[in-house]
């Protein structure tokens, strides 16, 4: 039980460098209603005051942002400054359960959906990149069968290929995002349908028209057919 | 299987490469670079949570690719997920499912930390996102041996356990952390995967010789070795795996594998987002450095 328990606090004081303060600052206070041996109660003080625990925060934090880098490496850019107290808020309502990429993208894709509906964060941009990097990150981490059992498909087009549809017109908007520039703040705005087709393996990428768009779907129904 | 000719038996596998998101296209086009690829299990499935009925489901897109690979080359198993030493915790079903992940597979080995990282918090979990260490005490020792048991008589394949790295110091231990893997090896049956970065990282940080770790520690139990690369952090130095390998992991490499009997693969790992330090060239010229000592010694 008090192994628990030491494992417990321990793990507090590397999410949370306030916590750490207050065993440091007030051990009697935080520690000595717990089951703690003892030797368990010094041993925390100890950590807690040594330097190497900052570097347990930064690599905890460093790790919980991996999965976010490599699924939604754009939306976290466009976020800018406004990245770490949303990761904060999200951490904190969050804990961390686990670091699968295509899971804590998902997670992670819905608290920004409720941070914009919520209207704590305003972004002309951010719904549709963010739209566009879920949509990759499904078709890079499941197959055709998984992506149609998750119902993760467009319903008149072959499961790997996908239509992000984005209100201002994405060529210069992702090549900004690709080359690490914020986008222009007068970016075209209108219906664009982007089209991603993953059937080779690698991501390619189309403009479609309504037209075309419609074009493609009667095809896909005759393909089907 | 008794524990020392499960390690004598393991399949001798020569260089490779732990494998990440970043290389499907290298391990395509340069399969004759490695001996063997290592995979982390837990980054290929999804993973509902100990309580949940239909809890891990594979992706399809790994499982085919690794099945492609394993048609060419043996596969290692190294998971992260297991906690091992976590108190409150102890996860038969990630066991199971590396022994599903094994009969689809057949890994060589696999492996996991000697460490925690997760805890119940009621219906979740917590995840501390960093291995965390254990205190070297015969109360943990016992824990642990009790449970590297079961995982040996689940999963059909040899177990290793990776030495880990700290930036902090447990106070007050019992027992050396050398002398902690060789009497958990020794009692419970598994091998040490050796991760040379490891060591020399925390030689680094708390103040004593690699080569002092390495005298203290019962290398006819190591199967598996790690090399890495790291980078400086808030005055310490970190097992970051960016880009090529440190360079006095080299010299530990060579003096490892002259005097451990039973090595059976060196493993070169590197984190994803240091790949633009790397990319082809620089992988295989780490994996044939590697090779290239594996030749003069084993």
């Amino acid at each position: 039980m008090a192994l628990e328990v030491y494992q417990e606090i321990f793990c507090r004081m590397v999410a949370s460098s306030a916590f750490r303060d207050r065993v440091l600052e007030q051990p009697d206070q935080v520690l000595n209603s717990l089951d703690l041996t003892e030797r368990e109660r010094q041993r925390l003080i100890a950590l807690a005051g040594q330097p190497g625990m900052r570097v347990n925060t930064a690599i905890h934090r460093a790790n919980r942002l991996t999965p976010l880098d490599q699924t939604l490496p754009l939306t976290c850019f466009l976020l800018g400054a406004r990245l770490q107290p949303v990761l904060e808020r999200y951490w904190n309502e969050n804990p961390s359960e686990n670091l699968q990429a295509s899971a804590e993208c998902e997670r992670f894709s819905a608290f920004l959906n409720d941070e914009m509906r919520a209207g704590r964060i305003y972004d002309p941009y951010i719904e549709e990149v963010l739209a566009f990097e879920r949509v990759c990150t499904e078709m890079r981490f499941f197959t055709e069968a998984e992506l149609r059992r998750r119902g993760l498909v467009n319903d008149d087009l072959p499961p790997l290929v996908r239509i992000v549809t984005f209100r201002h017109d994405p060529v210069p908007l992702l090549e900004a995002l690709a080359d690490l520039k914020m986008p222009a703040q007068d970016i075209t705005p209108g219906e664009f349908h982007l089209l991603i087709d993953y059937r080779s393996g690698e991501a390619e990428f189309r403009l479609v028209d309504s037209q075309g768009l419609g074009a493609l779907r009667e095809l896909s129904v005759r393909e089907e057919e | 299987m008794k524990a020392e000719s499960e390690i004598a038996s393991a399949q001798k596998l020569g260089v490779g490469l732990l494998f990440n998101h970043v290389l499907p296209t290298f391990v395509s086009a340069h399969s004759e670079s490695f001996d063997y690829l290592e995979i982390i299990p837990d980054r290929e499935w999804r993973d509902r949570g100990v309580n949940s009925t239909q809890r891990f489901s594979v992706l399809d897109k790994s499982l085919d690719f690794f099945r492609r690979v394993r048609e060419r080359k043996p596969l290692v198993c190294h998971a992260i997920g297991l906690s091992i030493g976590s108190a409150a915790l102890f996860d038969t079903g990630h066991v199971e499912q590396i022994q599903r992940m094994h009969e689809e597979l057949c890994f060589a080995w696999h492996s996991d930390h000697l460490s925690f990282a997760r805890l119940p918090q009621g219906n979740h979990e917590m995840h501390t996102a960093i291995l965390l260490p254990l205190p070297y005490d015969g109360e943990v020792l016992d824990l642990l041996i009790e449970r590297v048991k079961h995982v040996r008589s689940v999963v059909q394949c040899p177990f290793l356990l990776e030495n880990n790295v700290y930036y902090v110091d447990v106070p007050d231990q019992e027992i050396g952390e050398a002398e902690f893997l060789n009497r958990l090896s020794g009692e419970s049956g598994c091998g040490i995967l050796l991760d040379l970065h490891n060591v020399y990282v925390n030689s680094v940080n708390h103040g004593f010789t690699p080569e002092s770790f390495l005298r203290d520690l019962d290398l006819s139990r190591v199967v598996e070795v790690h090399i890495a690369g790291g980078n400086n952090l808030l005055g310490f130095y970190t097992d970051a795996h960016s880009g090529p390998v440190a360079e006095p992991v080299w010299h530990l490499l060579e003096e490892t594998l002259r005097s451990a009997p039973w090595i059976r693969a060196v493993t070169f790992e590197f984190h994803e987002s240091s790949y633009y330090l790397l990319k082809t060239d620089g992988i295989r010229a780490e994996l044939d450095h590697a090779r290239r000592i594996w030749e003069r010694f084993c």
